[in-house]
């Protein structure tokens, strides 16, 4: 044991450190990889060669100068030793919405054309019946022969934009009472054009692009905040719940004497080894049953006709497949959370137990004034990892959750998943917003989490 | 003694209301339900037309029918990674039992992936193994087949193993020998079949050599068929794959923080002691960390057995859809059909209740389920609690 000990320890101090650091990276990467894919603007998603280009979020650029301004372009072909390329520039204030009153925006005419059974708006007359098509997808810019016929002139909507004093495009988006929203479609005064160019006058780069956007777009398009509100209020309720009947009955059973206490103990044990599959179909006829069979009993409608709050916030039914408390309600009874608890009651001291009872303190009141107060880590460890599970619970909501607005976040987040494709980063932004609340009540509870696991394992 | 019986009745009256929400929730949405679904197993029921009584039938269906014992095949497949997950937790744990600075830390990273909801994992692991975007999914085809085909098959050579150790033991204690087998001898007959396995597929591929083991000849005809379309589509990758993310999990999971626990629980003198007697490092761990520890693996074991057995209905739905369809291969006898890869029991069983509508036969497969687990987990018990050190 000497200098020499000490430098050794040192080193294999060190050793230690990198391989968690290693091991810590495999654990935070993929997340890290899930938070740089929710920036990445919507047509990125590919591999690339670089590393940093898969990483960090961006997008290719193709560029030429045109009449002194950049303007980006797509390119088409060589042809006779020139890059054909076309213009594909849209406006900066392209999609963004904004809210304008009915008579601010007016009528404008334009070329309209239909191909493939859509119209395709609006259209500029090239060439006598050549047209060349202005649409967002696809056919974007293309240049197709249509029989005249085909070519009717037809009005759209556009808007004058104070901040550009010019007329810009716009589309109807939602109306409501107050006021309508518009959708800005803006081009480029030279959008469609083609020209030819030598290559090196064609710019490629790749350019960094935090989509933060995607964050908004996902949470418009699955209302995801519902979800979040759906799944906060019921892991709450849920969490608040179980620990007050697992803790009254967890004191029942440490400490209150009644006949057939240790068998029912026993039998509550014995439910921890049933699969959930086995509960589960019975509870789904139940809640599917139950209101109808409810209703026939007491011959009222309430138990089927649909709830709302405030006259329009839609609460789903009271009682059925299609409600919260088919969410709420299994959660409340928890075997597991009465035995954890049970074993923490045993081990507070008797002595203060029978001091309140000298003192006159009914049961409830010892439960009330010196077990709770006592047992604070063992109920915070309870109520952490019930929130944490019931946060993440997919099966059972899947099977309750038929109405949007009933949703919790994991459902919710599965519906990006589309049959032939997925959203990755509208899932990915949506999958980061979900982890919050988790990471954040796990962060905060950390210390308890431990300590309460420690409990668990060595008592039971 | 008028006012003994009076408090006595007064406190188990008192008992029984605390006991009530909860007794009523263990009534209502658990002993019911088990009543309710054995009553659900005898009959058959899709919900919209009454039920009607149908004896036996379901399990009769259930005997003979190839997909129950896949997917039953397909869940054991995937639960034989519980002991080196097992294993795995321990590791980590006694490495960041260790006196450096800012374990915590550390173990708040490792946790990470327990407690982010299950979806966002699953489909990120989805696009790691996908074959042109995913990190993992593009090294495939240079992985060799032949030693991660031979995955499928661990339960076998486990099991063959244990039989193998127990016929060692039997025979043994016939001789009344002092000698005193381990459990974990088993694990050297298991690795010796594999490795047997191994080298056959290798000779019979290289040297024309007739295959020793029935089917090992298959393993080498899937060289440059297996991970042609990425790692989830590929029958045989599917459940390794699996089993991969799992172990990621797994690492810093709930059995970590466990075994951490009960490492920080061992009295450091007897560490002390071991090294005045001269012990290395794997006596130490021999001797005094492992037996210390049983009563934790041993819990550790059950609940992840438990648990195991109804898993992978996440894995399942998001990430596979229910998994490629399986090949046949000569060790199997459901050669041709059209029967899924990484479909587990919890997975078949949600579709038959909740999407084809069979309710009484999945309620018969759960019971099925259920008194499975509760036969392992009795052996377990009965097993385990016979080598667990206090």
């Amino acid at each position: 044991m000497g200098v020499e000990s000490r430098q050794t320890t040192r080193i294999i101090h060190g050793m230690w450190y990198g391989f968690l650091v290693l091991v810590g990276l495999t654990m935070v990467i993929p997340f890290l990889w899930m938070f740089s894919a929710s920036l990445k603007p919507r047509a990125v998603m590919k591999v690339r060669d670089s590393w940093y280009e898969n990483w960090v979020p961006g997008e290719d650029v193709t560029w030429i100068t045109l009449d002194g301004e950049p303007v980006r372009v797509k390119k088409l072909g060589m042809k006779g030793g020139m890059l054909g390329v076309r213009v594909v520039e849209t406006g900066p204030r392209e999609g963004r919405t904004m809210r304008l009153r009915p008579e601010e925006v007016t009528e404008e005419d334009a070329y309209f054309a239909r191909t493939d059974d859509a119209w395709n708006s609006p259209a500029a007359p090239a060439d006598g019946v050549k047209v060349r098509l202005f649409r967002t997808d696809s056919a974007e810019g293309a240049l197709v022969t249509l029989p005249g016929h085909a070519l009717t002139e037809e009005s759209y909507l556009a808007a004058f934009l104070e901040e550009t004093a010019g007329w810009t495009r716009v589309q109807e988006q939602r109306r409501d009472t107050f006021a309508v929203e518009w959708k800005v479609i803006e081009r480029h005064p030279r959008f469609g054009e083609e020209f030819h160019f030598p290559p090196e006058k064609v710019h490629e780069e790749w350019r960094e692009h935090l989509a933060f956007g995607n964050y908004a777009r996902a949470w418009n398009a699955v209302n995801l905040g519902r979800g979040y509100l759906n799944s906060l209020v019921i892991a709450l309720v849920v969490t608040f719940g179980q620990v007050f009947t697992s803790s009254l009955a967890a004191y029942a059973f440490a400490r209150l004497k009644f006949k057939g206490r240790d068998i029912l103990f026993f039998g509550y044990l014995a439910t921890m080894m049933i699969p959930g599959a086995v509960t589960m179909i019975p509870v789904y006829v139940l809640f599917a049953k139950g209101p109808a069979a409810l209703d026939s009993l007491l011959n009222t409608t309430a138990f089927t006709s649909d709830l709302f709050l405030f006259r329009w916030i839609e609460l789903g039914k009271p009682l059925g497949i299609d409600s919260y408390m088919a969410l709420i309600l299994p959660g409340l009874f928890s075997a597991y959370g009465t035995f954890m608890l049970r074993q923490f009651f045993m081990s507070i001291p008797k002595e203060l137990e029978d001091a309140a009872r000298i003192d006159g303190c009914g049961s409830f009141g010892i439960y009330w004034h010196i077990v709770l107060p006592l047992s604070k880590p063992a109920l915070a460890t309870l109520a952490i990892f019930t929130f944490i599970g019931n946060w993440k619970s997919f099966m059972w909501p899947l099977i309750v959750c038929q109405s949007s607005s009933l949703r919790t976040l994991p459902v919710m987040l599965s519906y990006f998943q589309g049959e032939y494709n997925t959203e990755y980063q509208l899932l990915m932004a949506g999958s980061m917003m979900a982890l919050l609340p988790v990471m954040i009540v796990f962060i905060l509870g950390q210390r308890y989490f431990v300590s309460g696991i420690r409990l668990g394992a060595i008592k039971g | 003694m008028e006012p003994k019986k009076k408090r006595r009745l007064r406190e188990a009256l008192t008992g029984y209301s605390f006991i009530l929400p909860n007794f009523l929730g263990f009534l209502v949405f658990t002993s019911g339900p088990v009543v309710a679904s054995l009553c659900l197993a005898f009959a058959k029921w899709d919900i919209t037309t009454p039920a009607e009584f149908t004896g036996l039938d379901n399990f009769r269906v259930l005997f003979s029918d190839v997909k129950f014992w896949k997917y039953l095949w397909n869940t054991l497949v995937l639960m034989s990674a519980i002991p080196v997950s097992m294993a795995l937790a321990l590791g980590m744990a006694m490495v960041l039992n260790q006196k450096l600075k800012g374990r915590a830390v550390f173990r708040t990273i490792f946790f990470l992936p327990s407690i982010t909801a299950g979806i966002a994992v699953y489909i990120l692991w989805g696009r790691l193994f996908n074959k042109d975007f995913g990190l993992l999914g593009r090294v495939l085809p240079s992985f060799p087949a032949r030693v991660v085909c031979s995955i499928e098959a661990l339960p076998i050579y486990l099991a063959a193993g244990l039989v193998v150790f127990l016929v060692c033991r039997l025979v043994l204690d016939l001789k009344h020998s002092e000698r005193e087998l381990p459990v974990s001898y088993f694990l050297l007959p298991a690795a010796g079949l594999w490795l047997v396995m191994l080298l056959n597929a290798v000779l019979s591929r290289w040297a024309g050599a007739p295959a020793l083991m029935p089917g090992s000849g298959a393993v080498a005809a899937l060289e440059g068929v297996a991970g042609r379309s990425g790692w989830l589509n590929d029958p045989w990758l599917a459940k390794p794959s699996l089993m991969l993310m799992g172990f990621w999990g797994a690492m810093g999971g709930y059995n970590m923080i466990l075994y951490l626990a009960a490492l920080q629980n061992v009295d450091p003198q007897l560490y002390e002691a071991a090294e005045i007697d001269g012990a290395s490092r794997w006596q130490k761990f021999r001797h005094i960390t492992w037996p210390l520890l049983t009563p934790t693996t041993f819990f550790i074991f059950v609940t992840n057995c438990i648990g195991g057995f109804q898993g992978g209905f996440e894995s399942a739905y998001i990430m596979t859809g229910g998994g490629p369809p399986a090949t046949g291969v000569p060790w199997t006898p459901w050669a041709g059909e059209t029967i899924s890869e990484t479909t587990t029991l919890s997975y078949y069983i949600f579709n038959n209740a909740y999407v084809y509508l069979k309710m009484g036969y999945a309620a018969s497969m759960a019971w099925f389920l259920f008194l499975l687990v509760f036969a392992v987990t009795m052996v377990n018990w009965k097993y385990g609690g016979r080598r667990v050190v206090y």
